[in-house]
């Protein structure tokens, strides 16, 4: 029997639903003993600054889109190889189990702290030292991401790729600027400015398609693409980060529908196999596929955004499965998208085998997210779009997504590098131009690794999905020993946890026997960086479980600090 | 039809009694409208307030610092200007200090706490 994508897809959505509906409410009232009576962080310390109550359409919007970037469509992407169905599996199941859990229980905890950040919350439960830990998973899983990132912004705006997406993409930046003084400093009211972005940049993607951009060399891009990242972290965030945000987060609104939209039009067959559990050269399947696809089924950089400025504007506990569990479903809902489009957005068989002979051919990370492109296109020609301008437009997207996480990463990196010269006392670190300097040099090391005179995009994306999974299973461990305290179930909580600490793991082992007999030393260091963090992660939940478990329950949920 | 449906809809909203379809309807888009603006500016405000503030509050103190600077010592050639604001910066004064790491009034001459 042969499987449709059209009623695959049905059978996931229907999936996130009950999962929303009974999985996320059972967590809600028996494990985290929501109370939407309970006032929030932003009720009680209310400050206008930080704390403020916000709408939870609002809230909910701004989650979604800030966790959802490139990410969520490269790792299915890249994960097809191994066929349609592992892919699916572990997004749909992956996101309802392990990330949506994982973004919800961050959220929740965060909220129990007075809307402290996760690094505070780690510090309080684990101690000290998992506060260090934090900060260097963090450092090496932005840098590393980021690197990538870069990487694959490049290898679009190359020739080969999509050289008509480089004028659109470097105008929205001055569109977003010219929109953010208008905003800030002329008091231009909101909506007029909406239609007039979105207007620019389906005008600039028609000029992008006339005017490609061809000459600078892959290297070339990657330097001014850092030289972009040093400027939007240094420079004001009403200026730059504030209205490409903005503009970014519609476009993804719009995109993701009409992706959906085009593909219930198309109603089309998988063009890949099921499953294909030995593609050429590719890595045995478990546990890679669940380091491939980190964003989209399971990511530890949400708990940065849970924890962070949601946790202070939740105006609701209520509100916190909405926002927590709802927003990473979304953002699975955009996974499942990139498997379908690159399953089953491709004409026949051999179209799909061009792109996904091999792994290595796919070692630019530049054929996954063409193939992305090209499915999604696919799906938007049904809608009545030409191809050439469906294509532009997706890649436009793409690049934005890229661009608007490399520019408020740079500035997260940055906040991390001065959070760790805090720690080392060394005062120049909190300099925001010495910081970002560290900040872009960090990136510019991933984004320039070279493994036999080729960059190394593949690579290095598994390096980030292990540390963005160790980072989830850090994130997990807080919320663990936070319910362990409170003597309530933990089996939600540390089941992914185990699971995810174990795919870490085995693949850092695996990658570190290949670099090792492979003598690429640049990658080994990396490499053992993480399985090093990966084993102190694992030594120190050991070591809290034994701490706490003799410790009475405590009563309150709320999480007390300690005085200094 | 529609207009029919939407009009009872904010009759039942605002508790109004007209009973004029067209112009309940012109009424509920409207409001509709005006909610998607505030919700718009919402989205676009709220992420970022908390870090706007502070940089607005970061030039602010530079500013206290310029104003108060020549009467902690530190020579300061616009002083003959800002000798003015001092009355009127006078009020954030006591928050200014805590906020710079002073727990009291670093001034001899007035002590605010």
């Amino acid at each position: 029997m042969t499987m449709s994508p059209l009623l695959a897809a049905l059978i996931c959505i229907a999936a996130y639903v009950v999962a929303y509906r009974v999985y996320a409410r059972f967590l809600a009232e028996r494990v985290f003993l929501i109370d939407p009576a309970r006032p929030t962080p932003a009720v009680r310390l209310r400050d206008e600054i930080d704390y403020v109550p916000a709408n939870r359409y609002v809230l909910f919007g701004h989650q979604y889109a800030s966790i959802t970037g490139l990410s969520p469509m490269l790792g299915p992407a890249i994960a097809v190889i191994w066929g349609w169905l592992p892919a699916m599996l572990w997004v749909v199941l992956g996101a309802i189990f392990v990330g949506a859990v994982h973004d919800f229980g961050a959220l929740v905890v965060s909220i129990r702290a007075r809307g402290t950040s996760l690094g505070k919350v780690t510090e309080n439960l684990v101690g000290p030292r998992g506060k260090t830990l934090f900060h260097l998973v963090i450092f090496f899983l932005i840098a590393l991401a980021m690197g990538v990132f870069v990487h694959v912004i490049a290898v679009l705006f190359s020739p080969d790729f999509y050289p008509q997406a480089v004028l659109p993409s470097g105008a929205l930046v001055f569109v977003a600027a010219a929109m953010g003084v208008a905003v800030h400093r002329s008091g231009w009211s909101i909506r007029s400015l909406t239609l007039a972005g979105l207007a620019v940049a389906v005008g600039l993607a028609f000029l992008g398609i006339r005017q490609p951009v061809v000459g600078p060399s892959l290297a070339q891009w990657k330097w001014l693409l850092l030289a972009y990242a040093f400027g939007a972290s240094v420079l004001p965030v009403w200026l730059l980060l504030q209205p490409r945000d903005y503009i970014n987060s519609l476009l993804l609104y719009v995109g993701v529908g009409a992706m959906y939209l085009g593909f219930f039009a198309t109603n089309p067959s998988f063009a890949a196999p099921a499953v294909d559990l030995s593609p050429e050269g590719a890595p045995p399947i478990v546990p890679f596929v669940f380091v491939v696809i980190a964003c989209g089924a399971a990511s530890g950089f949400h708990a940065l955004m849970s924890s962070g400025s949601t946790a202070k504007q939740l105006a609701s506990e209520g509100d916190a499965r909405f926002v927590g569990y709802g927003a990473m479903i979304g953002e699975s809902l955009l996974g499942l998208m990139a498997v379908l489009a690159c399953t089953a957005g491709f004409v026949s068989r051999e179209a799909w085998l061009e792109r996904y002979v091999s792994w290595q051919a796919a070692d630019s990370l530049g054929n996954n997210i063409a193939a992305f492109i090209s499915g999604t296109t696919h799906f938007l020609q049904t809608l009545g779009i030409p191809e050439a301008i469906g294509g532009t437009f997706v890649a436009v997207i793409v690049v934005s997504f890229a661009l608007t996480s490399l520019d408020s990463a740079t500035r997260l990196l940055r906040y991390n590098v001065s959070e760790i010269g805090d720690t080392l006392r060394v005062d120049a670190l909190s300099n925001r131009y010495v910081a970002s300097g560290i900040a872009v040099v960090a990136i510019w090391a991933f984004a320039f690794i070279q493994v036999d005179g080729e960059f190394a995009g593949l690579i290095l994306w598994q390096l980030f999905g292990t540390t963005n999974q160790l980072l989830a299973g850090l994130a997990l461990l807080a919320v663990t020993l936070y319910l362990l305290r409170r003597g309530k179930p933990l089996v939600y909580t540390a089941a992914p946890m185990v699971f995810m600490l174990l795919s870490t793991l085995t693949v850092m082992s695996a990658n570190l026997t290949d670099f090792w007999s492979a003598g690429q030393w640049l990658l080994l260091a990396p490499a053992a960086t993480i399985f090093t963090l990966a084993v102190w992660l694992v030594a120190e939940a050991a070591l809290a479980v034994i701490r706490f478990r003799g410790n009475p329950v405590l009563d309150g949920l709320e999480v007390v600090f300690r005085e200094k | 039809m529609v207009a029919a449906t939407i009009g009872t809809m904010v009759r039942r909203v605002n508790g109004d009694s007209s009973t004029n379809g067209v112009d309940l309807l012109r009424r509920g888009i409207r409001a509709r409208l005006a909610r998607v603006r505030t919700l718009l500016g919402e989205f676009y405000t709220a992420p970022y307030r908390g870090a706007v503030a502070r940089a607005r509050r970061d030039e602010d103190d530079l500013f206290m610092l310029f104003v108060f600077a020549e009467l902690m010592g530190v020579p300061n050639p616009a002083a003959y200007y800002t000798l003015e604001l001092q009355p009127l910066l006078l009020e954030r004064f006591h928050e200014w200090h805590t906020r710079m790491g002073l727990e009291h009034s670093p001034l001899d001459h007035f002590r605010c706490c």
